[in-house]
């Protein structure tokens, strides 16, 4: 029997056989409900079950990623590495930016033991903050940074503490080899070596290189028990067109005639027109880009490309090539200049009271109401559409950055009286490089080429990456070049731009004098002025072409005699740089049949023209207040300026150099031919001068002969009024 | 009263034998890969030595004999130990529940555990009534009741709680009334609740930390969890590799050789290996539970049903707390967390249901 098999142990039956009978069956029915919950337990205990499997589903399949970054990120700390950046150099092969590695002081807190200890001393050696270094050390974090970019001292005094937890990590520092010399151009890096402005932030991305990382593999309590290095890429190596000396010679320049004008600031930009190369480009006030937390936010700005200013009578430049291209004019058409006064629509603009003058005298003589006739004879979509070619009121896309387009309104958007402004370069603004790039494009032959300023990126390896060939386009044609270069060298020669006369070398150019406009009015300013000179030289063969830009002078403000000494200076100081062997100048014989070329010479020269009843909303322009002062340039300068010997005699000569204490080494006889360092430069004491002296007459230069003097045209009457 | 026989060898229930075995195993390998030295694992090894050879002798013993003779004596003994331990115990990790004996470890709440099954079961086992009487439940509580206070008394939460659900596990099975049942379910509902304002700061943080993750300071006392969190969930489907994983072995993990040796495994075999571990631990259980099904005596079938809950309990609490579904409460693996007298404790458990086993159809 089966209930006789089942029965519990002896020890367990209370007693007799009715009771065993009845445990029996209380037994079974307990047994029944046991099942039951015995099922139920099952139950809870698979759907308990599945719930914790759906959780680990959720964690390991949707929250994998996730988690996974997470406890990557608990068990390494990283430390950034700087990549070396790469070297900026001038054309040359000069440095001007290297990066140096030095060493950054970081700290483990889990490491260091003792963290007040070691904030005392820590702090007393590296001159910091104490309780912010206390701070740090006691924090949870792995890896802190007690002092970044120590210097020789620190880093061997640190070394002799020997304290636990801390770790030298390399890290670089940029170095501005030459200073302040090309600050603009360069830029300049943060503390992190990021590139903040110039082609160190243009060519950031490829200076800079691959950031590397030091990781450090930390355990729970922040400890390092393993490090690996990312090792940086360092950054490719950029080889800029600009020449190192004539940089140095530029930036001198300006400085000293921002100075000497007592000027608010100045910009010179020096390229060569036959390859867009700049070779200098400097602007005054400037900053040392290894100091910058010095400097301030107008010493940085990049005159040269960021600021447009209303360029005045250099941009007759494009309403003369406009109309000798179009075959409108030729040098030699006469334009009756009104007797200085021209009406547009119902505003009159006036004038130097010119008769009837040659396109290439008005030119020289900077007329405004020639030019307006000119640009009238154009029409407003022709010139603007040469105001374009020319590349004016668009980027030029020289590498630096925040460059300005200028201010153009397209012909559409132009007014009855902007015909009237236009061609004389009002109402509209140009930047310093634009211009330049406009009177090179004239230097060669007409072709437009980009202003660049980098020449070549190799990789830190050698390899070149990147050649510039510049972006090149012809504007006007080559003979309308060729003409309009002989009247710029007009402007020179008999114009408004004597003073810009190099002596060795011919030069052509275009004096400028914008009134600015005064923004708390908005009407034109008439004690505000830029006053600039562009042009190039030599004139057959141009080397090089350069705009001097001076703002805001005081006293004496045309560009004829605040900008255009400056450009004869730094164009000749440039051409020697760059060992163009001097002309035999006839510029200086011409000159010398006038006058002697100096400052007060100058100043005779240019007398202002007779006031004027004005009904021109402008101000006018009282010239015979501001009168430059009879100063000589070489009181002007601190350092002696060559004196102009093409000319004269032996005697002459030498007393000349011997009044400015320089000497004096001569050949052959006759008159100064030629002569070395040329007119204008700037030059030390007991510097020794060479000339040639030569019996033959100079030959006559070629220009178009001048009509007969228009009635009112004295002499003495040239002044422009915005010339 | 060890019967070694041909016949006996052939009844022997070899899965239930294997199963904790390749369980203990397994969790060796994941105590080797988180604990600091390899101390860790040869104890364990050893720990697990000695729980098979008192499995294989109890199997042999006729369980009815230890639960009639020897559970009073073993049950006395470790109230000893216990009362023991709280004058000359070791304090490890907040709690003071280890004897030194001889070089090992012994935690006597672990025995505890054990001698309280017996004891419930030897004294439900001649009662014939099919649902229990107030006066029964009253007579099992106060079987419970001395050792919950000693290990109370301990500070230990986790064996504390245990206690209850192996109370639990024996009121239901032995027959406790529906409408108490509702009762005791509702009392355990209300009391939870009811018991959160009054559980200490770092107690509440704790269940906090499974409620709102992210709201928690992941360096406070919800650390844990979201530690664990991490380990399982970067171990993916594949797992990071046996000895690869980091979160225990760097200490991100604290005691993950123990409370959280289910995230070692889930981190280092991944989904798949967790998932093979818990099939290891359902095919355990069911084995158990078919014992006990198969059991023609109460006192068998409740004294096995006592380990499934006790070990059933453990599972599921402790990876509730590994995947953050529960709070932590300080519950081992079983057979899997580093801890000698554990293991030896289970496969007392495992030794009785072999027997209980044998004696299925034998009288």
């Amino acid at each position: 029997m089966l209930e006789e098999e089942d029965a519990p142990p002896a020890q367990l039956v209370r007693t007799g056989r009715a009771s065993y009978q009845s445990a029996a069956n209380a037994m079974s029915m307990a047994h029944k409900s046991s099942d039951r919950r015995l099922s139920i337990i099952q139950i809870a205990i698979v759907l308990w079950m599945m719930a914790i499997g759906a959780k680990l589903l959720w964690l390991q399949v949707k929250q994998h990623d996730w988690l996974l970054t997470r406890a990557a990120h608990q068990q390494q700390a990283a430390i950034d590495l700087s990549p070396m950046r790469g070297v900026i150099t001038d054309r040359n092969g000069d440095e001007l930016a290297r990066s140096v590695a030095v060493k950054s002081l970081y700290a483990s807190p889990a490491e260091i033991g003792d963290a007040s200890a070691a904030a005392d001393s820590l702090s007393d050696l590296l001159d910091i903050d104490r309780d912010e270094l206390y701070k740090r050390l006691t924090s949870g974090r792995a890896a802190v940074a007690v002092k970044r970019k120590l210097d020789d001292d620190e880093v061997a005094e640190v070394s002799k503490l020997a304290l636990p937890g801390l770790r030298f990590v390399n890290e670089m520092k940029r170095f501005y080899v030459t200073g302040a010399t090309a600050s603009h151009i360069l830029g300049f890096v943060d503390f992190d070596e990021r590139g903040v402005g110039g082609i160190e932030l243009s060519y950031d991305k490829v200076i800079r290189g691959q950031g590397g990382r030091l990781l450090l593999d930390v355990d729970a309590l922040n400890k390092s028990y393993d490090h690996s290095v990312e090792e940086p890429v360092p950054g490719a190596n950029v080889s800029l067109t600009i020449d190192l000396m004539i940089q140095n010679h530029v930036e001198k320049a300006l400085a000293e005639a921002v100075k000497s004008s007592h000027a608010r600031g100045g910009t010179i930009v020096v390229l060569r027109p036959a390859t867009g190369e700049i070779l200098a480009l400097a602007n005054y006030p400037s900053f040392d880009p290894n100091d910058v937390s010095e400097s301030t936010e107008i010493q940085r700005r990049d005159r040269a490309v960021e600021t447009a200013f209303e360029p005045g009578s250099i941009f007759k430049l494009v309403t003369y090539a406009a109309a000798l291209n179009e075959h409108l004019i030729r040098p030699d058409t006469p334009i009756d200049c009104g007797g200085g006064q021209i009406k547009i629509a119902d505003r009159i603009v006036h004038d130097h009271p010119y008769g009837v003058l040659t396109a290439a005298q008005a030119l020289a003589k900077s007329s405004n109401v020639a030019a307006i006739k000119i640009g009238m004879k154009l029409g407003n979509e022709r010139l603007a559409s040469y105001i374009e070619r020319f590349g004016f009121g668009r980027r030029t896309g020289i590498e630096l950055p925040a460059e300005s387009r200028g201010l153009f309104q397209p012909a559409s958007e132009w007014g009855p009286t902007t015909i009237g402004s236009i061609p004389m370069g009002h109402e509209i603004g140009v930047t310093a490089v634009q211009a330049a790039a406009a009177y090179a494009c004239i230097a060669n032959g007409g072709e437009w080429v980009k202003p660049h300023l980098i020449s070549r990126i190799k990789s830190a390896s050698g390899d070149v990456l990147e050649e510039t060939q510049p972006e090149r386009r012809q504007v006007v044609t080559e003979a309308t070049a060729a003409t309009l270069k002989a009247m710029l060298e007009g402007v020179v020669v008999q114009g408004t731009g004597k003073a810009a006369r190099l002596g060795g070398y011919r030069a052509a150019g275009k004096t400028g004098t914008a009134q600015k406009i005064d923004e708390a009015t908005g009407h034109y300013s008439n004690v505000h002025y830029v006053a600039s000179f562009v042009g190039f030289a030599p004139v057959e063969n141009p080397e090089v072409a350069c705009i001097v830009s001076i703002d805001d002078p005081v006293g004496a403000h045309l560009g004829g005699a605040i900008a255009a000494p400056v450009f004869a200076r730094v164009v000749s100081d440039t051409l020697h740089q760059l060992g163009v062997p001097p002309e035999n100048d006839p510029q200086s014989l011409v000159a010398g049949d006038f006058q002697v070329y100096d400052l007060a010479g100058f100043v005779a020269e240019n007398q202002p023209a007779p006031a004027e009843q004005s009904t021109d909303s402008r101000p006018s322009l009282d010239v015979a207040a501001e009168a430059p002062r009879g100063e000589t340039a070489s009181k002007r300068y601190a350092s002696i300026v060559m004196p102009d010997l093409t000319g004269r005699g032996i005697r002459e000569a030498v007393a000349l150099c011997s009044a400015q204490g320089l000497k004096l080494k001569a050949s052959g006889d006759g008159v100064v031919s030629l002569q070395s360092p040329s007119p204008g430069a700037l030059v030390s004491q007991d510097t020794v001068c060479r000339v040639k002296l030569s019996k033959e007459a100079v030959k006559k230069i070629a220009l178009y002969a001048a009509p007969k003097p228009a009635p009112g045209d004295s002499p003495r009457a040239r002044g422009p009024r915005t010339n | 009263m060890v019967d070694f026989s041909q016949r006996r060898l052939k009844d022997v229930d070899w899965l239930l034998l294997l199963a904790p075995v390749a369980l203990t195993a397994f969790g060796c390998v994941a105590i080797s890969s988180s604990a600091p030295d390899s101390g860790y694992v040869k104890k364990q090894i050893v720990s697990l030595g000695i729980g098979v050879a008192i499995a294989i002798v109890i199997m042999f013993t006729d369980y009815r004999k230890i639960v009639l003779n020897i559970a009073p004596f073993f049950y006395a003994g470790v109230l000893v130990l216990l009362v023991l331990v709280l004058v000359v115990g070791t304090q490890i990790n907040g709690n003071k529940a280890w004897l030194r004996v001889a070089g090992f470890s012994l935690q006597p709440s672990e025995f505890a555990k054990a001698a309280t099954i017996l004891m419930l079961a030897r004294y439900l086992a001649p009662l014939r009534q099919a649902s229990l009487s107030i006066r029964d439940m009253i007579i099992m509580g106060a079987i419970v009741f001395p050792p919950v206070i000693l290990v109370y008394a301990e500070h230990d939460t986790g064996t504390t709680l245990t206690f209850g659900a192996i109370l639990g596990t024996f009121y239901f099975l032995g027959g406790m009334r529906k409408i108490f049942l509702a009762v005791g379910v509702v009392a355990v509902a209300v009391g939870l609740v009811g018991v959160y304002p009054h559980l200490k700061k770092y107690q509440q943080e704790r269940i906090n930390v499974i409620i709102h993750p992210e709201e928690v300071d992941p360096r406070g006392f919800g650390y844990q969890t979201i530690q664990s969190v991490i380990a399982v969930g970067s171990g993916g489907v594949m797992g990071k590799g046996i000895g690869h994983g980091t979160q225990g072995k760097l200490g991100f993990l604290p005691f993950a050789w123990t409370d959280f040796i289910g995230a070692v495994v889930a981190e280092e075999t991944g989904l798949i290996g967790i998932l093979l571990m818990m099939v290891l631990y359902l095919m355990f259980i069911w084995r158990l539970i078919a014992v006990a099904k198969s059991s023609r005596e109460r006192a068998g079938s409740l004294m096995v049903m006592g380990f499934v809950g006790l070990i059933t309990f453990h599972i599921l609490c402790n990876l509730g707390m590994v995947v953050a579904m529960m709070p932590i409460m300080g519950i081992p693996l079983p057979l899997m967390s580093y801890g000698g007298t554990a293991v030896m404790s289970v496969f007392i458990g495992v030794g009785l249901a072999l027997s209980v086993r044998m004696k299925r159809f034998v009288n």
